[in-house]
This record gives C-alpha cells, sequence and structure tokens, in this order.
C-alpha cells in the first residue's frame, strides 16, 4: 500500500498555497517577493492580518487550507504560539506546517517547536533562500511527523480495539512478549484473582496456581515460549470467590513477523471446571456402571454354566441307568426294549453334546484369550491328524503350504479351524467324498484363511443367519448349530472376521480373517 | 506320619446316583471298602471322628471330594483338611462334574492329588475303580500318578 508521505511527497502540489498572517502589509508583501524568488516552486498566497482571520480559514474546510502558514510571531490580537495551540486543538501536529517569523532574538525558539512550529526566523536576517528552504524543509518534516503520528494512532487504536475484544470476551484473556514476559491482562484476570493492575512478569500467574501444577506448566509455558510451538495446558486456579481450585484451559499462539520471527504471544485462559467436573463425574458413573454390568455379566455366565453343569448331571443318570439297563437287563427286555434303550442313549448323547457345545461357546465368550504369534500349519496339521474323518480315504483335504503365522490364540484357533474343516467334511451329499482345499493369503498385515468344499452349499439369503447361535439349517445333519457361532466368536476374540461365499449345490468357502503375526 | 494304604476311600457325594455308579464300579471292580458320607458336613464328622475313634470311623487311605455339596462344599471340606493334623496328609481326589479352571485351580492350590472329572457314563467308572485299587497297591499316597484315569484334569500351568 502506498504510504501517506510517498503519497504526499508524490502529488505535491505544483503550487503551494502559503497563508502569511502578519498584521504588517510591508512584511507581507516582503515575504511574498522572498518567496516567488527564491525558487522554482509557484506559490498562491493567502493573507490574514490577525491571528483569529488566519485560524478562520481552518475551520472553512479542507479546500481553504493552506499547504503551510508563515505566522508573524507578534500579532495585534495574539502572539503565535496562542495560534499554534488553536490550530493543534489539542492534536500531537498543527493541521499544516507552520514556520513562525520572529521579531526579536527574544522571541524563544525552543518554545516554538515545542508549541509545534517547524521552524522559525528572525525577520530581520531572512533572506531569500533562507525562506524558501524553511519553507520547503518544513513541508518535507510535516509529512515525515504526520506519517509517525498516523502510524502511532494506528497502533494506539489497534491496541484500544484489541482491549476492548479481549475485554468482552468470557476468557481470561493475555499477552506477551517474546521471552515470554506477560504485559497484558485483559479485566476478567484482575476480577478472577483480584490482583492490582500493576503485577506483571513471565510468573505472575504463579500464586495462584495449584501447587502441584506450577512446575508442570512452568516447563510446558517455557517450553512452547522456546520452540514456538503453540501452547495448550490443562491446570487449576485458586478461586477467591470459593476458596477452591477451578480447572482451566490454557491456550496460547505465537505472532510472527513477516521474517517469521516471533513478536508476541497470544493467549487465553479458559474456565473449564464445569466441563471437567461433568466429564469427571461421567466417567465416574460409567466406571461404576460398566462394573455393575461386569458383575452382571460375569453372575450371569456363572450362572449359566452352573446350569448346564446341573443339566449334565441328570443326564449322567439317564445315560448310566440306561448303559446298566442294556448290560444288566437284556434279556427281560428283548428286542424292543433294546431298541428304545438305544434311542435313550442317543438323545441323551445329543444332550450331552449340546450341553457341551453351549460350555464350549460360553468359555470362548469369556475365557481369557491371550495373543501370540500361531505356526498355522503345525496347528492345522495337529487338527487333520487328530481325527480320522480328516483322512483318507474318508475325506480328501489338501492344504497349500506354506502357511503364514498369525496372530491368535490356539485354543481358539483350534476351535475355528476344527469347527470350519469338520463342516467342510459333513455337510457333503450322501456317498460324496467331501474334497477340501484350505489356503491362506496375507495382505495389509491380515491373513485370509479360506476353507473351500465340495459340500451342499448355503442358500445366500441364510448367509447371515448361520453364525447364529442354534441356527441348523438341515435336519438332515447331525449338529447342535453351535459350531459357527462359536467360530464367530473366537475370531472376534482374536480380533479377526468369519465370512462365507457358497450357493446351493455349489460348495462353500469360509474365509477366516485374522492379524498377521507381530511382535508389539 | 505314617498313612494308612488299607483304610477304607471316603466318597463324599451328594447324588444317590453317583453314588450308586460308583458302589456298582467297585463292586465290578472286585473292590471293596467304599464309605460313603452325603454332603461336606458328614465328610468333616466323619474325618474328625477318624482322628479319635479308629474302630467305628477308620481312617480313609483316599478321600474322594464331590464339589458341590450341601452345607460345606468339597473344596470347603479339602481346605478344612488341610489344616486338620490328623487328617492334613491324605491323599485327595477332587471328583466333580464342574470343568471350571477357578475349581481346578483351588483343587491343586490346595494340594488335591488329582481333579477327575465326572465321565458321561457308569461304565468308564469301572476302569476308575481299578485305578483306585493299583492306587492302594501301590501305597505311594499322594505321589501316585492319576493322570490315566478319564477325565483327569492336570493342574493349571501357574499353579505347577
Amino acid at each position: 500500500m502506498e504510504s501517506e508521505l510517498t503519497r504526499t511527497l508524490r502529488l505535491k502540489p505544483s503550487t503551494l498555497k502559503v497563508l502569511i498572517i502578519d498584521d504588517s502589509p510591508d512584511d507581507r508583501a516582503e515575504m511574498r517577493r522572498m518567496l516567488l524568488t527564491g525558487s522554482k516552486t509557484r506559490y498562491r498566497f493567502v493573507e490574514a492580518e490577525l491571528g483569529a482571520d488566519g485560524l478562520r480559514l481552518f475551520r472553512d474546510g479542507q479546500d481553504a487550507r493552506p499547504d503551510v502558514v508563515l505566522l508573524d510571531y507578534h500579532l495585534p490580537d495574539m502572539n503565535a504560539e496562542d495560534v499554534l495551540a488553536q490550530l493543534r486543538n489539542g492534536a500531537e501536529l498543527p493541521p499544516c506546517p507552520v514556520v513562525v517569523l520572529t521579531g526579536s532574538e527574544a522571541d524563544a525558539g525552543a518554545e516554538l517547536l515545542r508549541a509545534g512550529a517547524q521552524d522559525y526566523l528572525g525577520k530581520t536576517w531572512t533572506t531569500a533562500e533562507s525562506l524558501t528552504r524553511a519553507v520547503e524543509n518544513s513541508i518535507e518534516r510535516f509529512a515525515l511527523l504526520s506519517e509517525r503520528t498516523r502510524t502511532a494512532e494506528q497502533l494506539r487504536a489497534s491496541e484500544a480495539r484489541f482491549r476492548q475484544i479481549a475485554n468482552t470476551m468470557p476468557q481470561i484473556a493475555w499477552a506477551a512478549r517474546p521471552d515470554g514476559y506477560i504485559d497484558y491482562y485483559n479485566e476478567r484476570w484482575y476480577e478472577f484473582t483480584g490482583f492490582s493492575r500493576h503485577e506483571f512478569g513471565e510468573s505472575s500467574w504463579e500464586p495462584i496456581l495449584h501447587p502441584d501444577e506450577v512446575q508442570r506448566c512452568v516447563d510446558t509455558y517455557f517450553g512452547c515460549i522456546r520452540s514456538g510451538a503453540p501452547y495448550r495446558i490443562e491446570y487449576r486456579f485458586k478461586d477467591r470467590a470459593s476458596g477452591g481450585y477451578r480447572w482451566f484451559l490454557g491456550q496460547a499462539l505465537p505472532v510472527r513477523d513477516e521474517r517469521g520471527e516471533i513478536t508476541r504471544w497470544f493467549g487465553t485462559c479458559t474456565d473449564i471446571d464445569d466441563q471437567k467436573r461433568a466429564e469427571e463425574k461421567l466417567e465416574a458413573i460409567v466406571t461404576e456402571r460398566t462394573a455393575k454390568l461386569q458383575e452382571t455379566i460375569a453372575e450371569l455366565e456363572s450362572y449359566s454354566y452352573s446350569i448346564s453343569h446341573d443339566m449334565r448331571s441328570p443326564l449322567r443318570a439317564i445315560q448310566s441307568f440306561a448303559q446298566i439297563l442294556e448290560e444288566e437287563c437284556r434279556d427281560e427286555v428283548g428286542t424292543r426294549g433294546r431298541e428304545y434303550i438305544r434311542r435313550i442313549v442317543t438323545g441323551a448323547d445329543r444332550m450331552d453334546r449340546l450341553i457341551q457345545d453351549i460350555l464350549t461357546y460360553s468359555r470362548v465368550a469369556r475365557a481369557d484369550i491371550a495373543l501370540e504369534n500361531v505356526d498355522l500349519a503345525a496347528l492345522l496339521n495337529g487338527i487333520l491328524e487328530g481325527y480320522p474323518q480328516f483322512q483318507s480315504p474318508k475325506a480328501e483335504i489338501t492344504v497349500a503350504f506354506p502357511l503364514p503365522r498369525v496372530r491368535g490364540n490356539v485354543a481358539a484357533l483350534t476351535q475355528c479351524l476344527s469347527n470350519l474343516v469338520g463342516n467342510a467334511v459333513k455337510f457333503v451329499p450322501p456317498g460324496v467324498v467331501p474334497h477340501v482345499k484350505i489356503s491362506a493369503v496375507t495382505r495389509d498385515k491380515r491373513v485370509r484363511v479360506s476353507i473351500q468344499d465340495n459340500g451342499i452349499g448355503i442358500n445366500p439369503e441364510m448367509h447371515g443367519k448361520i453364525f447364529g447361535i442354534f441356527n441348523r439349517l438341515s435336519r438332515d445333519y447331525e449338529g447342535t448349530g453351535i459350531g459357527l457361532a462359536v467360530v464367530r466368536r473366537a475370531a472376534e476374540r482374536m480380533g479377526g472376521t468369519i465370512l462365507v461365499e457358497s450357493e446351493l449345490g455349489k460348495g462353500s468357502t469360509f474365509h477366516l480373517e485374522l492379524n498377521g503375526e507381530s511382535w508389539d | 506320619m505314617n498313612l494308612p494304604t488299607s483304610g477304607p476311600v471316603l466318597y463324599a457325594e451328594d447324588d444317590e446316583n453317583d453314588v450308586f455308579f460308583l458302589q456298582r464300579a467297585f463292586q465290578k471292580a472286585n473292590l471293596s471298602g467304599l464309605q460313603v458320607v452325603y454332603d461336606g458336613q458328614q465328610a468333616v464328622d466323619y474325618l474328625s471322628a477318624s482322628g479319635r475313634d479308629h474302630g467305628k470311623c477308620p481312617v480313609p487311605s483316599l478321600v474322594i471330594l464331590d464339589i458341590n455339596m450341601p452345607f460345606l462344599s468339597g473344596l470347603e471340606v479339602l481346605a478344612w483338611m488341610r489344616k486338620q493334623p490328623a487328617v492334613a496328609d491324605l491323599p485327595v481326589l477332587v471328583f466333580t462334574s464342574s470343568s471350571q479352571e477357578k475349581d481346578i485351580e483351588v483343587a491343586y492350590s490346595l494340594n488335591a492329588a488329582a481333579y477327575v472329572t465326572k465321565p458321561s457314563a457308569a461304565n468308564k467308572l469301572v476302569e476308575f475303580a481299578q485305578v483306585i485299587r493299583a492306587f492302594q497297591a501301590s501305597q505311594s499316597g499322594v505321589a501316585f500318578d492319576f493322570s490315566g484315569v478319564a477325565g483327569y484334569r492336570p493342574p493349571p500351568l501357574r499353579a505347577r
């Protein structure tokens, strides 16, 4: 932006309007003559005999105003100092440069300069050159001075604006020098602390800080002052009103000049005590509720666990007595009786499996699952070798070795894989030898284990249901409807997921997605 | 202390069926001397008396404790026993339908000789009775290795 000074200099009018205030017509004529001969500058003259007449011109508006005033010291109605005082009207500078012409050495030049004159000359030894130089220098100096005054005024105005804004804020606001010395606080500070307006300084907040927080605050504050990083910290201030402490959020940002140097810090202290207490209360409530909930869950689990246990006890009686009946009374009960016994045993066996599956499920759901890096290949080999139904010729299972290691839990992984492979070989049409392909791929630190079978497949509409507990899709196959629920819970406990791709009659592929091995 | 190896097997069990099954298994295994009590308190009473009156209540060679019983649980009986000098060193077998880790941990922390879950069918109990006979014959007391019994649960890792 063009500064006021350059504009004044550039637009220096080719004709300067000079106001001469002097009661002597001869002196006025002499001054005109000297100026007109003294330089190439063209002058236009306005003249006044009395100080009051000269001053009136300034009241008549911008157009009437002269560019420079030549002022006689002794006027009939007032002296030059009076004229200057009225021209300034309390301001730093008069509206235009004033050169005073003094009649004798007794007219104190220093006083005149203080009064706002740009220069003074003794009438008796004034020459054309000296007067012209005095006028032109005065104009130039005046332009410089008014520029400086304007800047200072702007600064004052902006500071006043800042203070006004700062005082309308609900927060405490402050400003600090680049070295961290706080040289300004808004009204809120004095209201809150009751401090006097002269207590400043880099540690002026120390007396009201909670003793436990002083060191942390000092370290953080001067850390930011040194590094220039935004300052943000929570601390407690002593509250004069209650005698207790209130939580505040302190924040500050540096202001930088065009070179990037920090010139100032502006900061605020926001009272967050209510939020903080609400948070603490909420936290306490959450903690309490969580504890209660955990208690309830634990109770429920132990409840369902013991129910399952208590159910096994009468079941044991049924199974055992059926067995004993078969052993000791086979002749009395006859063929039909033995068939009924067989059905009792089958029913009891099924019930036993159901209860055991529920126990497994509840164990998977609640047991502590410690994660470690697991060798998938070794684990899978163990499972495949452990069951005759997983071996040729009962089933053809191929594994695409090598398999990656995963982050998991051996017991939970065993549950997942044995259930998935078990399902793959179980759900085949009658007379069909199950063919199962097991493979794994690693992507983005996740391992996807896929188990593909040639089984009966699953209607896509049912895909959402099969992982729920007790959901069975077929009465033709033995099962409790818990296996896939166990798989899902076990997978979830290891941070994994289970997905299915399948269509009726086209086999199924289950994808078990797990975290890859890690060391953290 | 010299432990009797010929004393009876004391079985504390509130489920009459389970009592019947074990009695039957003892018969099948040609084993005698099964002394049954029907709750935890009775077990404590018997063991207290065995210290005083060897004629009426001979000191058992083995104590089999169910866990869930009226008045005192099997684990409470076990804890009590370990504080009674007269019976503190008797070998104890915890025989239960519970497979809760917590129960297993507590049992072994009280120096149980073995933790065995009840089999789902009575036939397996005959083998169990045979192991008990082997135990009595071995005269090795608490040091006897029961890990071959069906339903045997080893001590948890941290207790081992």
